[in-house]
């Protein structure tokens, strides 16, 4: 018989293979070839994708980016909470990120010296901080929903924080995700 | 209590005598059993040693219980290791036979382990020149195309 990757229909490609990568493989799958090009826009970021049933998310193991993602109980035929897996985002490997977090496509990752504004589908962009990090610093990122070009925005807030008594607020800062360094 | 079998017919020419519900797990087969009863069914696609393979499967998955359906078996985490093992024992030329063997048979779960192993293979490539020496792709992009996709896909992962 002797199938070849190219002898395979385009949907089953799309739709049952390429769809279960996880995604932090894009960049490799769409630089293999034209057809997996086309095909990753629509089955592993498009309207067509089965992500809908998947968690994708990102968490650190030993101070390293991974992205996690594993398959929702009920929209499979298995019941259970379907391989959870991760990997690592490997460029990001010279980076100790102590924290992370996630907003459309966007990954907001604290470094121990620096935060860092890495959006998932554009270009990484290094965001200085105006104060001194403290690990007890709290973040959320989230978007502008007025404007038509969503514009993300990071809350820093900083924190008196005391272990026996409720952390006190001290101030906060917002950085534009536009803003560069 | 005799069970009823069927005969699959490899490419080759070689039968396979198979229970019936083991074979129904094709949905393919279901079909052909219902329409042609007491046939043999040629499987001109398929290679003996896939076919061979496919049964394998399927006997692992056969529901015991005569009404059953589609439902997975009971011990869905034993099933689960078991194929694992099952895919990652085949190379990677067969495993793609055995995807198309899935597709083309329709037999949705086991279609979905060989995918998956497809998928968790790409994804241990660590870029494309890799996925293409490990699937024997050729790369159709032009130098322009190649600098398009790197200038999109400036993400660093």
């Amino acid at each position: 018989m002797m199938t070849m990757m190219c002898d395979l229909p385009h949907d089953l490609l799309g739709e049952k293979i390429l769809a279960k990568v996880p995604i932090t493989s894009l960049k490799a799958i769409r630089s293999t070839c034209k057809l997996w090009n086309v095909l990753s826009k629509d089955f592993i970021v498009g309207k067509t994708t089965s992500r809908q049933h998947e968690f994708l998310g990102f968490m650190t193991i030993r101070s390293k980016v991974c992205s996690l993602r594993f398959g929702l109980p009920g929209t499979h035929n298995h019941d259970a909470l379907v391989d959870p897996s991760t990997k690592q985002v490997r460029l990001l490997d010279q980076v100790e990120i102590t924290k992370i977090f996630h907003c459309d496509g966007l990954v907001l990752c604290v470094t121990k010296e620096n935060s860092k504004l890495y959006p998932y589908l554009g270009q990484t962009k290094w965001i200085e901080t105006r104060k001194q990090l403290h690990k007890s610093n709290m973040y959320a990122l989230g978007c502008n929903n007025n404007s038509k070009v969503p514009n993300y925005k990071i809350l820093r807030l900083h924190c008196c924080y005391n272990h026996y008594t409720h952390g006190r607020l001290s101030g906060s800062e917002i950085y534009d995700s536009m803003e560069c360094s | 209590m005799s069970k009823k079998m069927i005969v699959l017919k490899s490419s080759e020419g070689v039968s396979f005598v198979v229970e019936e519900a083991v074979a129904r797990q094709s949905k393919i087969i279901s079909f052909l059993v219902e329409e042609f009863p007491d046939r043999e069914l040629p499987l001109t696609n398929m290679t003996s040693e896939i076919l061979r393979k496919t049964i394998e499967y399927c006997k692992k998955h056969v529901v015991e219980d005569d009404g059953g359906g589609d439902s997975s078996s009971s011990s869905s985490g034993d099933l689960k290791e078991w194929d694992v093992k099952f895919v990652a024992e085949i190379d990677q030329p067969r495993l793609m036979d055995l995807l198309m063997a899935a597709n083309y048979l329709d037999i949705p779960s086991l279609l979905d382990v060989t995918c998956q192993k497809v998928a968790d293979t790409i994804a241990a490539c660590n870029d494309e020149k890799e996925i293409r020496a490990t699937f024997n792709i050729e790369n159709d992009f032009t130098e322009e195309e190649v600098e398009a996709i790197r200038m999109e896909n400036q993400y660093p992962i």
